[in-house]
């Protein structure tokens, strides 16, 4: 009996620490910040592709970097569910609850997938949290080719239409749409070979059986700093600022006569219905890490990538705008499978 | 000699006691990751990634490739045990390891898988230090024509897969080819078989299907027999290869190492392919052919030595051109970069004491790799003398982990589970799994290939007409189709026109 009463009052203080604990925190959290209270325990960050690529190493950059400032209270935990073109890991992280503990990647893929018809949810239904870089795409042919600039390769093409095999990564990807933009804007036709990987894209060009490819600047960056690979132009508003013995010397598009520009993005989402003190904190979080030292080493100049710092609203805004911007592209080329 | 000096600074590399203690660590772990179904080098690479961040790049990368071709060899234990293939490169190893171990041959078995793999590791790294560059500049030639003519060389090589009935084989391959069009369509894109299901727009996966196939068939058909009947009644024999099975081996080693280095530096066609290749060259070049399927020990020899002939191969692309040619590869670059080299065409130039070191350390990984291999037989072993009934059940445990563990997905168990069952009937009614395996594997790599080759001639087939490689291809399957017709011909005269690849 007396054991038992013992033990009650035991309890009972337990309980009355916890319950001041949890005062205090509330009254701080209403006091200035809501950082007090979350994120409580670590949080899951859902990346949709394989180990290694690129957005993985973009959230491993984030987590490593955000331990190190101490922005992250504790390391994320990151699963990796890679299938159907991100699909699969943001369905995954779709099911989660919205509680602010489950985030996952934000980027194009997502627009692209849904205007192809091969994903099950509509590509804006997220809350969006923060975008963080822009990647470019360049137009490369091998060393030895005939054609030395943009002018070269878009006469070439005007004069035998859909004669010049461009290659490009994936079928139902960002690539094809790219080079559909750049076809409309240059008034000439390729034969878009579509192959699985960035890597194949390169040994193909290389092997001599395509006449040029699309490319990000960082898959490209190594063949031409050797010289096997020529980059005739790139799709950004200004030259690039990386390693100038390589990208000082090659122009825009819009340089180069092709009046366009465009890009591809990657950021941060969670599951629909975000409270908004979480959103804020992670917006805050990520504020911090990007505007490191070791984000623009670790990350951005490592793998070529442009920072940028688009958040909430306004990131949906940009989203639903290059929605309906690729949404007309396809229609243009036929591509649209969607009603 | 320029390459003396190269090789000496490898090893001043590689043999520095971190360096030495990083490379044991990583073949070891990779060999316990072949040993558990389902986690494959891809998943065991990915997961040790994380801790090799702050470490020299070079001990990282060290490791990391150990990971990846112990795995090679940790594979073909499972297999071989229990019907398990550890990973996809290990399915051909079950086929003849699985009989030998039913027949009391589980040491000879695994005894050649190590020596094989160790062989045909060792040279490949050789052929990586020498041959590198002109093996690099033959892989760049390999556009979709022919990668598609390649494929089809390896489908010819059905016949050789199909076991004692042809049209029961071949129904299987086919029936493989179709499975493999489940997902998104190589070209136009579109949904084919997936019920809208976003878990399948990737198609059926390889692991589950094989493990579905061959462990739970296999259990099956055990649980229903009588307990006399059931394996491994047979005393476990001598725990090394005998004489005799190196002297049918020997030019097997000789010939799967060449297959494996060659194939595995091809970018997307891989070790599992190079095993199934090594496999059929080896039964096509037997004078018994009808003992492959039924314990012979040359299979086992042909697929565990191409598997890891391959990881040697598979290295070229990555450390001459920058350039991943698997998927195992594509996460060791992704790590390469965030160590802050820069794999690429320069790498070699401007990084040797990286180059040669990680090359040289994976012959003494190799050696590390026997060694430990070779002792550990007379253990694993001794998981025969376990009682079924208490078996069974662990390898049900591991197998169904190991379905999981690929995509992080019920569906994958589903087909697991399904495949089992077919495996069971396909069992009770003898139609042979290897061509369906094979079928699957290859026919999405043609597939997508067929099509990107007409795609790139505007429609014309004549495209595989006009390059000299797929041209010695196309000679190379009509050969191989038409010789045993012509030998049959000759040697038994009037029994010409009878199929000439049923087996007896």
């Amino acid at each position: 009996m007396k054991k038992r009463s013992v033990l009650r009052s035991v309890m009972r203080m337990v309980l009355l620490i916890g319950a001041i604990g949890m005062l205090s925190h509330a009254a701080a959290g209403s006091g200035y910040a809501a950082g007090a209270k979350y994120p409580a325990k670590p949080i899951l960050f859902v990346v949709p592709y394989a180990p290694g690529g690129g957005t993985d190493i973009m959230v491993r950059v984030i987590d490593r970097v955000g331990t190190q400032l101490k922005v992250l209270p504790q390391p994320l935990v990151i699963e990796n569910k890679s299938g159907g073109s991100g699909v699969v890991g943001k369905s995954y992280a779709k099911t989660k609850p919205a509680d602010g503990y489950t985030v996952t990647c934000a980027d194009d893929s997502s627009t692209v997938v849904d205007l192809f018809g091969n994903s099950p949810w509509p590509y804006n239904d997220f809350t969006y949290i923060a975008k963080l870089n822009r990647d470019y795409q360049m137009i490369v042919v091998r060393a030895d080719s005939p054609y030395k600039t943009l002018k070269d390769l878009v006469t070439a093409a005007k004069a035998q239409p859909n004669g010049l095999k461009i290659a490009g990564t994936g079928v139902s990807q960002i690539d094809v749409l790219h080079v559909a933009m750049f076809e409309k804007a240059a008034g000439v036709k390729f034969n878009y070979i579509g192959f699985d990987s960035g890597g194949q894209v390169m040994t193909n060009l290389l092997g001599g059986h395509v006449e040029c490819a699309i490319a990000n600047p960082g898959e490209a960056y190594e063949q031409i700093r050797a010289g096997k690979v020529r980059s005739l132009g790139v799709s950004s508003e200004k030259r690039l600022g990386f390693d100038s013995s390589v990208f000082k010397d090659v122009p825009t598009w819009k340089e180069a006569g092709v009046n366009i520009s465009l890009s591809q993005w990657r950021g941060v989402a969670g599951p629909k219905g975000m409270a908004k003190e979480q959103v804020d904190w992670l917006i805050n979080a990520l504020k911090k890490i990007t505007d490191s030292k070791e984000w623009q080493e670790q990350y951005l100049d490592k793998f070529l990538q442009v920072g940028v710092f688009v958040t909430g609203a306004d990131m949906q805004k940009e989203a639903e705008e290059e929605y309906a911007v690729y949404k007309t592209i396809m229609e243009g080329a036929g591509l649209l499978k969607k009603k | 000699m320029e390459i003396i000096q190269n090789v000496l600074l490898g090893f001043s590399v590689a043999l520095q006691p971190i360096n030495l203690l990083y490379c044991f660590i990583g073949v070891l772990a990779g060999t316990l990751i072949g040993v558990l179904p389902g986690i494959g080098p891809v998943t065991g690479v990915a997961i040790l990634i994380p801790i090799t961040f702050g470490m020299d790049p070079i001990t990282a990368t060290i490791m990391l490739a150990g990971i990846y071709y112990g795995a090679m060899y940790g594979g073909s234990t499972t297999s071989i045990l229990i019907n398990v293939p550890g990973e996809s490169a290990s399915v051909m190893t079950a086929v003849d390891g699985y009989q030998m171990a039913k027949q009391g041959r589980a040491g000879a078995a695994l005894g050649m898988s190590a020596f094989g793999s160790f062989i045909g590791g060792t040279v490949s790294v050789v052929g990586l230090m020498f041959i590198a560059p002109p093996v690099a500049k033959l892989a760049l030639s390999f556009g979709p024509p022919e990668y598609f003519v390649l494929m089809l060389l390896g489908l010819a090589t059905l016949t050789r897969l199909a076991g004692k009935n042809l049209f029961k084989g071949l129904g299987m391959g086919f029936l493989g080819m179709l499975i493999g069009t489940v997902g998104l369509d190589p070209v136009a894109g579109v949904q084919r078989f997936t019920f809208g299901r976003a878990d399948l727009l990737d198609g059926i996966g390889f692991v589950s299907v094989a493990m579905g196939l061959f462990a739970l068939g296999e259990i099956l058909i055990n649980i229903e027999g009588s307990p006399a009947e059931r394996v491994f009644s047979t005393q476990i024999g001598s725990l090394m290869p005998t004489k005799s099975d190196w002297l049918a081996c020997k030019w097997t080693i000789v010939r799967s190492t060449i297959i494996g280095f060659f194939i595995g530096s091809l970018p997307g066609a891989g070790a599992t392919v190079s095993a199934f290749m090594a496999y059929a060259a080896e039964k096509k070049a037997s004078k018994t052919p009808e003992r492959f399927g039924q314990g012979a020990i040359e299979g086992v020899c042909a697929a565990e030595t191409a598997n890891n002939a391959a990881t040697g191969g598979a290295l070229v692309p990555l450390l001459t051109l920058g350039i991943p040619s698997s998927a195992t590869v594509a996460i060791l670059m992704g790590a390469l970069m965030m160590y802050g080299l820069r794999p690429g065409p320069l790498l070699l130039t401007e990084r040797p004491d990286f180059f040669w070191g990680v090359v040289t350390s994976m012959y003494i990984g190799n050696v590390m790799l026997l060694v430990l291999n070779l002792p550990m037989i007379g253990l694993w072993i001794k998981i025969l003398k376990v009682p079924y009934p208490v078996l069974i059940p662990i390898i049900l445990l591991f197998i169904s982990l190991g379905a999981y563990t690929v995509g992080g997905s019920y569906v994958d168990l589903w087909i697991m589970f399904a495949f089992g069952i077919l495996g069971y009937l396909m069992r009770k009614f003898d139609y042979p799994a290897a061509p369906l395996l094979l079928a699957l594997v290859l026919g999405p790599i043609m597939e997508k290939n067929l099509k990107l080759s007409l795609k790139m001639s505007h429609g014309s087939i004549a495209i595989f007409f006009q390059r000299p490689i797929t041209l010695i291809l196309i000679a190379l399957i009509v050969f191989s189709l038409v010789w045993p017709l012509l030998v049959s011909r000759f040697s038994k005269g009037k029994q010409a026109l009878e199929l000439p690849v049923v087996d007896e």
